[in-house]
């Protein structure tokens, strides 16, 4: 009987000791952990929603150390490491500034493994709290369930501002903030009883921005500092679907002009030399102070049977918000042919200093070119930063500023070059951009299952003041308001 | 009255073989005369094995009526495995709705009424786009109504009622007012309380009823009001809303009422007169509704189409022997039959022929012929527009669902376009369905070789047949298309002979006579049949020496035929009906009469 009791004993020793990583029974790999989101080595804000991640290996066990400067959280798991949300927000809110090491141990096949630790650097400049973006499928020409939604940067909190679904399946193209702020935005809600929904402290309202002289509807755009101007381009866009391997999809314009609309007066400008046959504009966005508007432009060539030399550059053109004029002449300030290369989607940092804009190969559509990568020029020196922590093989593009100017999102395709995901950066107060890392989910996994694509993310620092029923109503019920 | 007793009683053993035999028709009919409609039910759907996929149809009212469909739906991969869970869904209706009317009168006066639900939903389920999960939401409602005739003291049903209605809300979504439809009448028949207490209790859940979906609206923003009403998707078009479906929900709430009033007030005493009256409303209603609801000419198209998901090419080419096929899309599916076993230019006008809409249909927003055509573009070569139709078929779906068959196809794709990460993201998915996991486990482990991709039968000869240099694809120039696949691998003879049967069936002799040298190579044996009358037809037009040989080797028999046809044609006024007896497999009578 006592030595059925000593076996016993002696069996439940062996069971616990082989179950937890002792010092002595663990293996040290020098290898970082194969971990699913790549968070290995990043630079991120005390304000983010915990960075949980997945292990590629299959083990049996996982186990995360975090240690902070004052603080550690240890968290277990079968394959997924999710960290509980309160530790999380206390270890990073309370300590400011810190470098948080992480180390992972697995056990697989009664091995324990410890690896290589990384680093999380915790800055203090916060990101703005909200990220909106369109989750679509990554078609072609069919769409089926389309959303815009605003996540909580800080939790896992989502919501939907718009949803397809309430809106007679029409398309909806995305969610767009003025000075980063949720009470200035605007959306186009396409279908029968759509518009361009327009949003000002709450006050929503559905206009048709396309009057008779336009090549079509108002596409891409951005919201003067003001809120009074938003500038836009009208696009005439076609599909066309490509045979060759894994190239997809090149979307490109017949036709584009800029125009300005002032959402006071519900009246349109431009100017002829902006509107006219002889050139491609599209991608407009007002300088940080609302006196120029920057936007990318290519000579017209036939399409598509030219398309692979239609290069975008970018100008700039001089914009009184006062007499709401566009100037007469119009600034280089990256030429296409010189940097072999087309520019697309600009956006200049809050603070002024910087654009950030898609640079591909070619054409107008960067989400589908593999090649297309993230730039920065610096505006008061004109330096290009080509930005190599930040880019990836696959497309990298769809980016928008923190209003503190210290971080940008973008969607990359890096994952798998079809779906795209939202991906944050870093950049310091010398303009040095950092490793970026993909918006963490409650579930690690949930990516890896999702057949959807998030479009263009933009950061906010406030949440929108309406949601999904707000725009069912202003779709079946609001009267469309015209512009001349 | 005790149920056990009457299960065994004589009686009730009449009535359980009646239902068997419904049963059993039920099951023969899906098995042998409807098949390949549960087919086309199954690839239109992506059932998976996940806790996520299971928590996002418990998210939302009816969604559960909705997963347990589709769950069963996932087994229609056999179509007599569908037909035995028809049958047997359809079979439970009814005995829960006859064990109910027992409740009501033990007798079986009224034994045909019970299945008239189940015979609607029988013809309902004939439609390609009615959805499993509607009939397991009346399930749900049946099996709610035969319970509540079990409960004895009447304050615990009104207590049940109150409470149980919101759990059968979220299970069967809006079908549930049918089951307080019942409760009530059940009420009035068992008169346990009084008028005005039944009042009542009808109004309280009333104020339930109505208060459930306010509620869940509050709470479910994505989704449109009447889908929060509904909850179920009965049909694939969640917009679309069929009154037989409220007429069933209403029979399976009521029947038990008007039968055990039509016997209390009329006390019938020739009981074969009410079974036969039953029957002369039942059975015309019946013929009427499943002639609504059943359409054999899509059971013919979708037959094709399950051959060419299968690549039971054989098959394909045996069903058009049997019985030539009309429809474009059919024939779209012949035609890449007749390729795939190198017969299309030999056989090709022995069938019908409908123009380039049985050959390379038209694209189209939705989830059907895009899904035929990519079959086509498929085995042709062009990948890409292959990988575009799967996406926008599966895109199209109405119902936001996920389409089994398109995300095996972008996995193919995908993997033969070397995009490894994407297909693995589709492989996954599959891995967590239970028909298709063994597919993706064993392509997971092939994608690890380079090699074994190249060697597949089908993988490696498609990525052979591939473009090598990119143009932007043009459904209006569609022959264009094919001639620069062909002319970017001359070994793709597939390629070539789309491209010949394209000018054959547009009757751009003058192309097809300009393009056929490009690829004469492959007939270093013989020329096809049609080819060869294409050819000898063209020199009759352009030819104007009669000395001069035709520049290709033309069978003495096609010499013959045509010298035959010609004479039939010009010595006859009305020429058609002699040269269809004898030449309608020739593509001189194509060319000529259709």
């Amino acid at each position: 009987m006592k030595n059925t009791l000593l076996t016993y004993c002696f069996f439940a020793l062996v069971v616990l000791y082989s179950c937890s990583p002792m010092s002595q029974n663990v293996q040290v790999n020098e290898e970082y952990p194969d971990i699913y989101p790549d968070y290995i080595d990043i630079t991120i804000p005390e304000n983010i929603a915990p960075l949980n991640f997945l292990l590629r290996d299959s083990v049996e066990k996982v186990i995360a150390a975090i240690k902070g400067e004052n603080q550690e959280i240890t968290v277990k798991g079968k394959q997924k490491v999710q960290i509980p949300e309160k530790q999380w927000n206390r270890m990073l809110l309370k300590n400011g500034e810190q470098n948080l090491e992480v180390t992972v141990t697995t056990l697989k096949n009664g091995q324990w493994t410890r690896f290589r630790p990384f680093n999380w650097k915790v800055k203090q400049n916060r990101i703005d709290g909200y990220l909106s973006y369109r989750l679509i499928e990554p078609g072609y020409e069919v769409w089926n369930k389309i959303q815009l939604v605003e996540r909580s940067i800080e939790s896992f909190d989502e919501r939907m501002l718009a949803d397809n679904n309430l809106t007679e399946g029409s398309c909806m193209n995305c969610h767009i903030y003025g000075n980063q702020d949720g009470s200035l935005s605007l959306f186009h809600l396409r279908g029968p009883r759509g518009g361009t929904v327009l949003n000002r402290n709450g006050e929503l309202r559905k206009i048709n921005t396309r009057n008779s002289e336009m090549v079509a509807n108002a596409t891409y755009g951005n919201i003067h500092p003001s809120g009074r101007y938003a500038v836009f381009s009208s696009n005439v866009v076609i599909p066309g679907f490509h045979t060759y391997r894994s190239e997809r999809l090149e979307v490109y314009d017949k036709a584009s002009d800029l125009i300005v609309i002032d959402f006071d007066k519900n009246e349109i400008s431009t100017q002829s030399f902006l509107s006219d046959t002889t050139a491609y504009e599209t991608f407009p966005v007002f300088s940080a102070g609302g006196d120029r508007i920057y936007f990318c432009s290519a000579p017209y060539k036939p399409v598509p049977d030219s398309i692979r030399s239609l290069r975008y550059s970018i100008h700039r053109v001089a914009f009184d918000p006062k007499t709401n004029t566009l100037g007469t002449k119009t600034d280089t300030l990256w030429d296409a042919e010189q940097m072999n290369g087309s520019a697309s989607h600009l956006k200049i940092s809050p603070d002024g200093k910087y654009l950030l804009y898609t640079v591909a190969e070619y054409g107008t559509f960067p989400i589908w070119h593999r090649e297309a990568d993230l730039e920065m020029m610096n505006l008061e020196t004109g330096a290009i930063d080509h930005l190599e922590m930040v880019n990836d093989t696959c497309s990298d593009t769809y980016h928008s500023w923190s209003s503190n100017s210290r971080w940008f999102v973008f969607a990359s395709k890096r994952d798998d070059g079809i779906y795209g995901k939202p991906y944050f950066a870093y950049v310091d107060e010398n303009g040095k951009a950092y490793k970026p890392f993909v918006l963490p989910q409650r579930d690690p996994a949930m990516y890896d299952f999702m057949l959807k694509s998030f479009n263009i993310p933009e950061l906010s620092k406030s949440p929108v003041p309406f949601d999904a029923m707000d725009i069912e109503k202003l779709y079946n019920n609001a009267n469309t308001e015209t512009v001349n | 009255m005790n149920l056990k007793q009457n299960i065994f009683s004589k009686d009730i053993n009449v009535d359980v073989l009646i239902s068997i035999a419904f049963g059993g028709t039920v099951f023969v009919f899906f098995a042998c005369f409807y098949p390949f409609h549960l087919h086309y039910q199954e690839q239109e759907q992506l059932f998976l094995f996940s806790g996520n996929y299971f928590n996002d149809y418990l998210s939302r009212p009816g969604g559960i009526s909705n997963y347990i469909g589709n769950f069963f739906t996932q087994f229609y991969f056999y179509a007599w495995v569908g037909a035995i869970i028809i049958a047997v869904f359809l079979t439970a209706l009814q005995r829960m709705l006859w064990l109910t009317m027992r409740k009501f009168e033990d007798h079986n006066l009224f034994l045909p009424l019970s299945f008239v639900p189940s015979i609607i939903y029988w013809s309902l389920l004939c439609d390609e786009n009615f959805l499993l999960g509607g009939l397991i939401a009346f399930l749900f409602v049946a099996l709610f109504n035969f319970v509540y005739t079990l409960i004895k003291p009447a304050g615990a049903r009104s207590v049940v009622l109150l409470f149980l209605l919101p759990v059968i809300y979220w299970l069967a979504g809006g079908a549930f007012v049918f089951a307080l439809l019942f409760a009530l009448t059940w009420e009035l028949a068992v008169k346990q309380l009084k008028y005005k207490h039944i009042l009542l209790l009808g109004f309280v859940n009333l104020i339930v009823t109505g208060a459930v979906p306010v509620i869940a609206e509050k709470f479910f923003l994505q989704y449109p009001v009447k889908r929060i009403r509904i909850g179920v998707d009965y049909f694939r078009f969640p917009e679309i809303f069929f009154p037989e479906i409220v007429l069933t929900g209403i029979l399976v709430g009521i029947t038990p009422l008007i039968t055990y009033i039509i016997s209390k007030r009329f006390k019938p005493r020739n009981k074969a007169l009410v079974v036969a009256l039953q029957l002369l409303i039942i059975l015309p209603g019946s013929y009427k509704i499943f002639n609504k609801f059943t359409d054999i000419q899509k059971e013919e198209v979708m037959a094709y189409d399950f051959n060419v998901r299968m690549r039971r090419w054989d098959n394909v080419i045996a069903m058009a022997d049997k019985k030539t096929p009309k429809s474009p899309l059919s024939v779209t599916c012949l035609n890449l039959a007749l390729a795939q076993q190198n017969m299309l230019g030999e056989k090709m006008f022995k069938y019908y022929q409908n123009g380039v809409q049985g050959l390379l249909p038209d694209f189209t927003r939705d989830y059907t012929i895009p899904m035929i055509t990519g079959e086509v573009y498929y085995h042709l070569g062009l990948i890409n527009v292959a990988q575009r139709f799967a996406f926008e078929a599966m895109e199209a779906l109405p119902d936001y669902q996920k389409s089994v068959r398109s995300i095996k196809r972008l996995a193919e794709t995908n993997l033969i376009n070397g995009s490894y990460a994407v297909s693995k993201k589709y492989l996954k998915l599959l891995q967590k369905t239970f028909y298709y996991k063994k597919w993706a486990d064993r392509t997971l482990e092939l994608m690890q070789n380079e090699n074994s991709i190249n060697a597949h039968p089908e993988w490696g000869r498609l990525r052979q047949c591939r473009v090598t240099e990119d143009f932007l694809f043009s459904e209006d120039e569609r022959d264009m298309m094919l001639g620069l696949l062909f002319t970017q691998n001359k070994k793709n003879q597939k390629a070539f002979e789309y491209l010949l049967a394209y000018c054959l069936l547009t009757k751009d002799l003058k192309h097809f006579w300009q393009y056929f040298p490009m690829g004469q190579s492959f007939y270093t044996q013989h020329i096809p049949g049609n080819f060869q009358e294409a050819l000898v037809y063209y020199w009759t037009t352009i030819n104007k020496e009669p000395s001069k040989q035709i520049p290709f080797p033309i069978s003495k028999q096609t010499q013959n035929r045509i010298a035959a046809y010609h004479n039939i044609y010009v010595n006859n006024m009305n020429a058609e009906p002699l040269l269809r007896k004898s030449y309608s497999d020739s593509y001189w009578y194509y060319y000529q009469f259709r």
